[in-house]
């Protein structure tokens, strides 16, 4: 538990103010998220079959509010990591879905608000 | 059956035959063709079993008696036992009674956990089967707990929770039962936990012992750990069942990696991670210990399981080590007899000290503990991964399905929070041209491969063997297979329409001998490999069970 509360105060001293204004760094903080997070069930890369889990590169880019809703409350077999993820790693986990893990430009839909 | 539950006593006795798996019972398992009442069909775990009506000259007539739909879409690796005409089976997320004869299910129970549970399984949702024991079924659940029902009506006896699964501890394990002990391994080898083993009364559901396999500072072993809280989070997981000899009433369990990955941090042997251990069942006090990779910055768990056999009259365990090495050790002393490779291509020791133990480890295993980029084969999944071995008596050989895969890494500094991923380490696979993996023949003493039969994706399923010189086994594409045993020729193949990583087992009933397994796509290589040609198989759970056509 102690260690799990320093980590989560150095990640908000060092990662919070600057994420939300430089794309690459919200980038960057979204591949160390999904490798730690996501890596084990949806793949390295996101590059998986998508028969005994979700393929992310079908999520439809315009749909920030439920990608958002499926990370924090969790979707069918899909566990919730709402009590565990911080808000900025959640925005940064969606910037790496939505460029399809860098393969592709941040589409402008992705972009609205939730 | 005494005193705590006699309604449920009562129930039994007037039900009989469904009751009493006696300690003698499941020694003599492998005896007994009519039942499957142990993992791996027998203490020993040799998967292996003397009934021939199915052999190599009909096994072309098999065709399928029955299918029973698991509901589930996570990879299945369940054990399926037999008893008195009742198939026992699990997912990670139900109990079930079969008619082993129709397939009909007799009765099925939902297991409830918190909807965070699976974040903490790092290679699967699965669950690997349940033990029998005195007319009540043991299972492990993902969120850390071990559960005793009642055999013939699936009613709960007792739940014990080991440990708190947020904390990255979670159990896929089918459990041990050894004269009324309980005995379970913890996973999470990949999380940050200090792993352990521990042992449950069969009757309570009280903690007998718990014998971790990371010492605390001066314990025994400690000295192989720096001066740091490195032992805290340092691995060890044992998440493969163990196997018991009677005679010396010793049971031998294997433990995982140490954690994190970045071994620089961590100098010094580390035991007992990557271990094979010797423990006394009723005190959970470790006799010997082998280690197979010391210092390990590669993931080569030696979870794997232990099979006995007696080569020349000489009581052996034999393990297909992720490592990439097949290990031969005297069972009394825990001695090496033999270490030989099994896949074609080993980066991390040229070879294995057979006076020493310990491995001579290479510039590559140097490089990846001081942070270098380094490439290295057999990769983090392992020469063998989880899919257990057969051992046949009748051709003397090891069937093994292996795995042809290298790995990209670079160790960094982990960084530690509660339950979720504690790699300390970069990588990626290194795919070969074409096939990925081989069902490999070998003799245990020299490593001779004496037959392959390779796939270009590779083979995630258990396998059996027979006194009718069949080996069965199954691949993720969907393919029900039989081969014969001395000579590798395909002779069966059938389609069961979702991926195989579940095990094969077999019984006779009635006077027909049955093969089933429990089939479904998922597990750590359709997770975690990124191989998109699985795309065409889908996931979905079922048991099915074959027989010959009349």
């Amino acid at each position: 538990m102690r260690s799990f509360l320093m980590t989560s105060v150095t990640l908000a001293l060092f990662g919070a103010p600057a994420m939300a204004e430089d794309p690459e760094k919200e980038f960057k903080l979204g591949v160390s998220t999904y490798k730690t997070f996501c890596s084990h069930c949806h793949g390295i890369d996101m590059v998986n079959p998508g028969t005994s889990s979700y393929d992310l590169r079908k999520w439809p880019t315009d749909n920030k509010a439920g990608f958002n809703e499926a990370v924090l409350n969790g979707r069918g077999d899909m566990p919730a990591w709402g009590d565990i993820l911080l808000p900025n790693e959640v925005a940064a986990l969606w910037r790496y879905v939505a460029t399809r893990a860098g393969k592709e430009p941040f589409p402008e839909e992705a972009a609205s608000a939730d | 059956m005494k005193s705590l539950y006699p309604a449920i006593a009562v129930a039994l006795a007037l039900s009989t035959p469904v009751y009493a798996q006696s300690a003698d019972q499941l020694v003599n398992d492998t005896a007994t063709p009519g039942d499957v009442l142990t993992y791996g069909m027998g203490y020993g775990q040799q998967r292996y079993s003397q009934l021939d009506q199915i052999n190599a000259d009909n096994v072309g007539q098999l065709t399928p008696a029955w299918v029973y739909s698991l509901d589930d879409s996570r990879g299945q690796e369940s054990h399926p036992l037999v008893k008195d005409g009742v198939m026992y089976v699990t997912t990670h997320r139900s109990t079930m009674a079969l008619d082993a004869k129709s397939g009909k299910q007799i009765w099925k129970n939902l297991i409830e956990y918190p909807a965070e549970t699976p974040r903490v399984a790092c290679c699967g949702i699965v669950n690997r089967g349940a033990a029998l024991y005195e007319g009540k079924l043991f299972r492990t659940t993902l969120d850390a707990n071990v559960v005793a029902m009642d055999a013939a009506t699936g009613e709960e006896i007792w739940k014990t929770n080991s440990i708190d699964f947020k904390n990255g501890y979670s159990f896929t394990v089918a459990p041990l039962v050894v004269n009324g002990v309980v005995i379970v391994g913890i996973s999470g080898g990949e999380y940050g936990i200090r792993g352990y083993i521990e042992a449950y009364d069969a009757e309570t559901g009280e903690q007998l012992w718990r014998t971790y396999t990371v010492p605390a500072p001066g314990e025994p072993g400690s000295e192989t750990w720096p001066e740091t809280d490195a032992w805290e989070r340092g691995g060890g997981p044992a998440w493969l069942t163990g196997t018991y000899d009677a005679d010396l009433d010793t049971v031998y369990w294997g433990t995982g990696n140490a954690g994190s990955w970045n071994a620089g941090l961590r100098p010094g042997d580390n035991l007992y991670t990557t271990s094979i251990l010797a423990l006394n069942p009723k005190t959970g006090e470790i006799k010997w210990h082998y280690q197979t990779t010391p210092n390990d910055p590669f993931d080569y768990d030696a979870t794997n399981e232990l099979v006995l056999a007696e080569l020349d009259g000489q009581k052996v365990i034999m393990q297909a080590n992720r490592n990439g090495f097949f290990y031969v050790l005297d069972r009394e002393s825990g001695k090496l007899l033999a270490a030989n490779k099994f896949v074609d291509r080993v980066d991390w020791a040229t070879d294995i000290d057979l006076e020493t133990g310990r491995p001579n480890q290479t510039e590559v295993a140097t490089a990846a503990r001081t942070g270098e980029q380094v490439e290295f084969w057999p990769s983090a999944l392992g020469g063998k991964n989880w899919s257990p071995i057969s051992y046949n008596q009748n051709t003397g050989l090891a069937y093994i399905n292996t795995q042809n895969i290298g790995m990209n890494y670079k160790a960094v500094e982990p960084t530690y929070r509660a339950g979720v991923f504690y790699f300390g380490a970069e990588f990626s696979w290194s795919w070969p041209e074409g096939e990925r993996g081989f069902l490999r023949a070998i003799d245990p003493m020299s490593g001779e491969v004496k037959w392959e039969s390779g796939t270009d994706i590779p083979r995630y399923a258990g396998i059996m063997s027979t006194a009718g010189n069949v080996v069965f086994t199954g691949q993720q594409t969907g393919e029900f297979e039989a081969f014969h045993a001395e000579t590798g020729e395909k002779l069966y193949e059938f389609n069961v329409g979702t991926g195989i990583v579940g095990q094969p087992m077999t019984w006779e009933q009635d006077g027909d001998q049955y093969v089933a397994l429990a089939v479904g796509s998922g597990a750590v290589y359709t997770l975690f490999s990124g191989d998109e040609r699985l795309a065409a198989t889908p996931s979905g759970g079922a048991v099915w069970a074959f027989k010959l056509s009349k």
